[in-house]
């Protein structure tokens, strides 16, 4: 095996042992502060083989005889940052389940006796932002253990039992995320951060689970598991000879393929500067973080905000184990994490747990540390305690063969140069106070700070709003979304038939030969600010253009929709629309009546008759309305007396994950012969996001198509 | 986080087998030598890196507290954190003689107003009097203080791992550091149990409080797991949290903390486990300097009560914001018992992989469970102690629908011998769990430690794989049929109560 001098550590073990010379034995106890230390030993780290097959595949090798067994373990690019906002869940069920649902040779059945008679292990799984597999067999059962990997990530079958059995695993985990005060305030405290549609923070839903097939898996996995998308680590007691062969006889004819990797989606902090609750009535202690956005690990500041956070909430003498919990007593848990993320922004986070009584002051004397290293910087004493810490205890970093090839590979996957712990320790070396507080009042911001409680407040020591302005998090679980009957024939004609009334009372043909509607309208945007008022234009030439105009407070925000792609103008600027608006305005385009209502009979639409419900206490009649293409479906409801449609509810994407999307029209009025809704109130999980008043509205004007044309 | 210790829902699996073949090798070179006043060291060198792991265990834990300080040994735990005379205290303000007095004037602070506050009406002019004096003597006493040099100076010098568990049997301490600190080790470690101060005693137990309420009173599954040993016991301190019951932790002294450490943190009941990248002559020069300094005590006895034999199944039933939950526990013997070897064999076939029999009942079959196992050895191993059951309902499923499904596999194991086949992957597992576990340096101390510590014989790590070996499917059936039984089974449910 070829190793390598660890020349850094020599470098460090020069500068930091003193005396180390003219070190004698002692031969009494003396106290630690009398204490010589000799020179640490010379540190060899392993170098391991890296080769790749023709076919792209990247493989690292290292022998290790210490032990009889052998391991590995597998990167692949792909994550749960790359599924569709309506099917979270795929990855995570992807990743269990092509184990568990065995290969096309075996059943997952089979791998289980096969690989447990052996003392065998192979596993798979997909996390945020990559997949993986681990593999750990004794040293006879290597080819056992190579084959079964690669049979595994190249053929699996995903059995329709084992799905279900996933699924059932991920609802039950839906079921019971609210039983544990922790569990819930980790996540919905990185809910808050990056808000609950981000693919770093969102979770599934009973519905997303739902939503999920057995072809999504076949998919998901075609696409990202390619030899040319992947990385393979073995470790332990083999020869490289034979390993290589090994390697080579089941993964060398995985054929390559085209990778299409979706763009890494950069995290937006939506939640900085605010203050949160979540109310727990069947707990006596508190829940807290306190935490702003995050950095990256080759962030040029990173090397110093670890010693900053070190210093911070970093270990038993950092400050806020030392000031919340050692002189205080309010806290057994409490502690700072720099959070960095490889190519995306990781969330930083101060948290810990106190008695409902002393809530706020825990809060207050996180908040208040804080301050106090931002403001006044960090001391030597700080920065010696931080930086010794790191330096002495490095050589733990390569103490497992396995911890070697394993950040090794890491480095590679997410193309970190090979070097970077090397550079980073040297930075470390480096390090001044001056250094680190310049890093800190770079990064760190007492003025952007979320706060999140979860806790039960009729035993705070003082009202949350003595925090600032409170939001209040709602973390019931949605139900599982409704199940709707089949489109039989004759729930179909019968559908059909209320939407001919419809249709009649809209204005028949003349609602028909609608081309374009002009739309001058007045808005009330109800948020988590607050209430906003803006006015604006609508202007929609069917089928599928839209253009959008609406004046607020902050300014002026232009966006179309030409029917291919979408922009969007407003005072941050020119960009692309944002998916979740292209998505609404396509929405509102197919759903259209005109359309719907001129397309009963093609199809392109099947409607069909649900059930009797009332709409603002009137009887209605619900006509499902589904767009064949997109699998998407809408129910209307139909004033029973008046024929007109009164409500639209819909399951979309909303900012805060999937959510009920509901529409009130009212107040028809008759425009050159044909009926609109003057009045259009939003709803979003029941609580009103908008209401639209039309101040004049305009059809078949003959509208210039320029005004879709991106500026 | 730091000092985390297990008193939550951890399974501490009994006893985990070793295997013979290839590895006297390892036990050849595990080094035992005892010190003149008892203390016993284990060293095992290994110097493929320069660090070397440390593991103290000392056979004393919650079952050694009496009436009335329960969570004493816990809280003593964190206390051996806190320093010596001249660790851990001001050096600025005068060191440990300035330091002493304001203790002393503290716990006096502290008993008066304590006293007032436990009373059914306390007397508000007097409550305030006396918080006021304790808080004054309290903020004194800190500032004399440095109370966490110790961890700092582990921390500075690169120790890992730094940490300590409190158990029902015995409490553990334990960091790794880089090879060339061995000497750092020997000093800070014998001079905490040598001269440990006393000190932050009123606010450490507030951090342990907090701990209670974070482990147990806030979390459901630890309120179920304290109720259970509540009822599955009712003599043996087996029945007592580990972390000690609230009006306990609140009320308990610093004498009483002292008394504690006086009378069982005596060389005889300690073993200390060193695995890495020493030089056993230097380790052995090293322990008579630093170790044989501390006198020589009275090793502790068994504790004298006996859980007596159960005679009815017992229930309890808690009604949670939470999704249900089922433990069902039956009594077994100690790691002292001739099955103890048996247990084990059954709850791997019960509960390890997917081709567990539980699993595949509950989990991949019947689809009622997301999680099913059952285990030997809970709270402790030392003395008769619970082989439990967990199941975790899936969604829309009950416990009764679990219990009965797990009852279903009792009874197959009662009235039908397990197939040679699974005996043999048991035993192939087992060997293979072995072999694993000799890759970490600290894993291995721990280990030599645990099994020095509760089977008074390290070697103990390797004979249990021949007693493993030893298990036949007779042996299977008769010790279920001894210990499955209704009579000897404790049941505990959460039941979910609509959220607020």
């Amino acid at each position: 095996m070829k190793k390598i001098r660890f020349f850094t550590l020599l470098v460090l073990s020069a500068v930091l042992t003193v005396s180390a010379i003219a070190q004698k034995k002692s031969t009494k106890p003396l106290h630690y502060k009398k204490l010589q230390y000799p020179k640490l030993k010379e540190i060899t780290i392993p170098e391991p083989m890296r080769y790749e097959l023709p076919n792209g595949l990247i493989v690292y090798l290292l022998e290790d005889h210490t032990l009889p067994t052998i391991a590995a373990s597998v990167m692949i690019h792909t994550g749960a940052r790359f599924e569709p906002a309506e099917k979270i869940g795929l990855a995570g069920i992807t990743g269990q389940v092509m184990r568990t649902g065995g290969t096309t040779a075996k059943t997952g059945d089979q791998l289980d006796e096969l690989l447990e008679r052996h003392a065998a292990s192979v596993e798979t799984f997909i996390g945020t932002t990559s997949g993986g597999a681990r593999m750990s067999v004794l040293k006879e059962d290597a080819e056992l253990g190579v084959s079964t990997l690669a049979d595994i990530l190249r053929n699996p079958a995903f059995r329709d039992d084992k799905i279900e059995l996933s699924k059932i695993q991920f609802r039950s985990g839906i079921s019971r995320r609210n039983d544990q005060v922790m569990q819930i305030a980790s996540r919905e405290f990185t809910k808050l951060m990056y808000g609950g549609a981000s693919p770093y923070a969102r979770t599934s839903e009973y519905e997303t689970i739902d939503n999920i097939t057995k072809q999504d898996l076949i998919d998901f996995h075609k696409k990202y598991y390619l030899p040319n998308n992947t990385m393979l680590a073995v470790w332990g007691d083999f020869e490289p000879g034979a390993m290589k062969g090994l390697v080579e006889k089941y993964f060398a004819d995985w054929a390559k393929g085209a990778i299409a990797m979706p763009p890494v989606p950069q995290p937006r902090f939506v939640g900085v500067g605010t203050v949160n609750f979540i109310r727990k009535t069947d707990v006596n202690q508190s829940q807290i973080y306190v935490g702003e956005m995050g950095g990256k690990l080759n962030d040029p500041e990173s090397p110093m905000l670890n010693l900053a956070d070190q210093a911070l909430g970093g270990g038993f003498a950092s400050r806020l184990f030392v000031k919340v919990r050692t002189q205080q007593g309010l806290a057994y848990a409490i502690g700072s994490s720099w959070g960095e993320g490889y190519d995306y922004n990781g969330l930083f986070r101060m948290n810990g747990s106190t008695k409902s009584g002393t809530t706020i002051k825990m809060v207050n004397s996180i908040i208040e540390e804080f301050k106090n290293i931002v403001e006044k910087g960090i001391t030597e004493d700080d920065l010696k305690y931080a930086k010794e810490s790191y330096l002495n205890s490095y050589v733990f970093q390569f103490e497992s063969k396995a911890s070697v090839i394993n950040k090794l590979m890491s480095l590679e996957f997410f193309s970190y140069p090979k070097d970077y712990y090397q550079k980073q320790l040297k930075e470390i070396q480096g390090a001044t106070t001056k250094a680190v507080n310049e890093a800190i009042k770079k990064r760190w911001d007492p003025n952007k700070l979320a706060i999140l409680v979860v806790g039960n407040d009729a035993e705070f020591d003082k009202e949350m709003k003595t925090l600032g302005s409170v939001r209040t998090i709602d973390i019931t679980i949605p139900a599982p979304p409704e199940k709707f009957p089949d489109a039989t024939a004759e729930l179909v004609t019968k559908g059909k038939s209320v939407l001919q009334k419809t249709l009649t009372a809209l204005g028949g043909q003349k609602f028909l030969d609608v081309k374009d509607l002009s739309q001058s309208i007045k808005m009330n945007i109800s948020s988590q600010m607050g209430e906003m008022e803006a006015t604006g234009e609508m202007i929609a030439v069917l089928p599928d253009k839209i253009f959008a105009k609406m004046s607020a407070a902050f300014g002026e925000m232009t966006m179309a929709w030409d029917g291919k792609s979408g922009w969007m103008n407003s005072p941050m600027g020119a960009q692309e629309m944002p998916a979740q608006q292209s998505e609404s305005f396509q929405r509102q385009l197919t759903f259209n009546p005109v359309m719907v209502l001129k397309n009963l009979d093609s199809p392109a639409y099947t409607v069909w008759y649900y059930k009797e419900d009332k709409v603002q206490d009137r009887p209605t009649g619900i006509v499902l309305v589904k767009h064949n293409a997109t699998n998407k479906t809408i129910k209307w409801f139909v004033d029973n007396e008046s024929a007109l449609l009164v409500k639209t509810a819909s399951r979309e994407r909303t900012p805060a994950g999937l959510g009920m999307q509901e529409t009130i029209m009212d107040d028809y009025k008759d425009v050159g012969g044909v009926k609109f809704p003057f009045k259009l109130i939003s709803m979003v999980d029941g609580k009103k996001s908008q209401e639209i008043t039309l101040i004049s509205m305009k059809i078949n004007s003959g509208v210039k198509e320029d005004v879709f044309k991106k500026p | 986080m730091k000092r985390l210790i297990s008193v939550a829902l951890v399974f501490v699996l009994a006893a985990a087998a070793w295997a013979q073949d290839g590895f006297k090798d390892v036990e050849k070179q595990v080094v035992e030598f005892n010190l003149k006043n008892g203390l016993k060291f284990l060293v095992l060198p290994r110097h493929e890196a320069p660090v070397v792991s440390f593991h103290t265990y000392v056979s004393i834990g919650a079952v050694n507290e009496d009436r009335g300080i329960t969570g004493l040994a816990h809280i003593f735990e964190h206390l051996a954190f806190k320093g010596t005379t001249d660790i851990g205290t001001n050096e600025k303000t005068g060191g440990y003689a300035k330091e002493k007095p304001s203790l002393e004037t503290l716990d006096k602070a502290w008993k008066a107003f304590y006293n007032e506050s436990i009373k059914p009406k306390p007397d508000p002019g007097l409550f305030a009097k006396y918080k006021m004096e304790y808080d004054t003597a309290l903020a004194r006493a800190s500032r004399l203080n440095d109370s966490e040099e110790f961890g700092r100076v582990i921390e500075q010098n690169g120790g890992v791992g730094l940490n300590a568990t409190t158990g029902a049997d015995a409490t553990q301490y334990f960091y790794s550091l880089p090879s060339n600190k061995i000497e750092l080790w020997f000093s800070l470690e014998s001079a905490r149990f040598y001269d440990p101060i006393i000190r932050d005693f009123y606010k450490e137990k507030d951090v342990v409080m907090e701990e209670r309420r974070m482990r147990t009173e806030s979390n459901p599954i630890g309120k179920l797991i304290e109720e259970v040993l509540a009822v599955a016991f009712k003599a043996h301190p087996y029945k007592d949290p580990v972390v000690g019951h609230m009006a306990d932790l609140k009320g308990i002294t610093r004498t009483e903390a002292l008394s504690f450490y006086r009378k069982y943190y005596v060389p005889e009941n300690m073993t200390i486990a060193i695995v890495g990248d020493v030089d056993v002559n230097e380790v052995k020069r090293l322990a008579e300097i630093y170790f044989g300094r501390i006198p020589a005590g009275q090793k502790t006895e068994q504790v004298r009560t006996v859980e007596p034999p159960q005679i009815g199944e017992r229930k309890v039933v808690l009604h949670e914001q939470s999704q249900p939950i089922l433990l069902v526990g039956y009594k077994k013997g100690s790691a002292l018992d001739a099955d103890d070897a048996v247990y084990d064999v059954i709850s791997d076939l019960l509960s390890s992989g997917r081709t567990s029999r539980l699993y595949k009942s509950l989990v991949r079959d019947k689809k009622i469970a997301v999680q099913a196992g059952g285990f030997s050895g809970f709270p402790g191993q030392r003395y008769p102690n619970l082989f439990l059951f967990l199941a975790v309902p899936a969604q829309g499923k009950s416990n009764d629908t679990c219990l009965a499904a797990i009852n279903d596999e009792i009874i197959k194991l009662k009235t039908e011998l397990v197939s040679d086949e699974e005996l043999k992957a048991i035993k192939t597992r087992q060997r293979a769990n072995l072999i694993r576990s000799l890759g970490s340096n600290n894993g291995l101390a721990r280990q030599l430690t645990f099994y020095q510590g509760l089977m008074d014989d390290w070697r103990e790590m390797f004979k249990s794989l021949d007693k493993i070996n030893a298990v036949k499917a007779e042996d299977m059936k008769r010790v279920a049929e001894k210990i499955f039984q209704p009579n000897n089974c404790t049941i505990g449910t959460i039941e979910p109560v609509k959220n607020n």
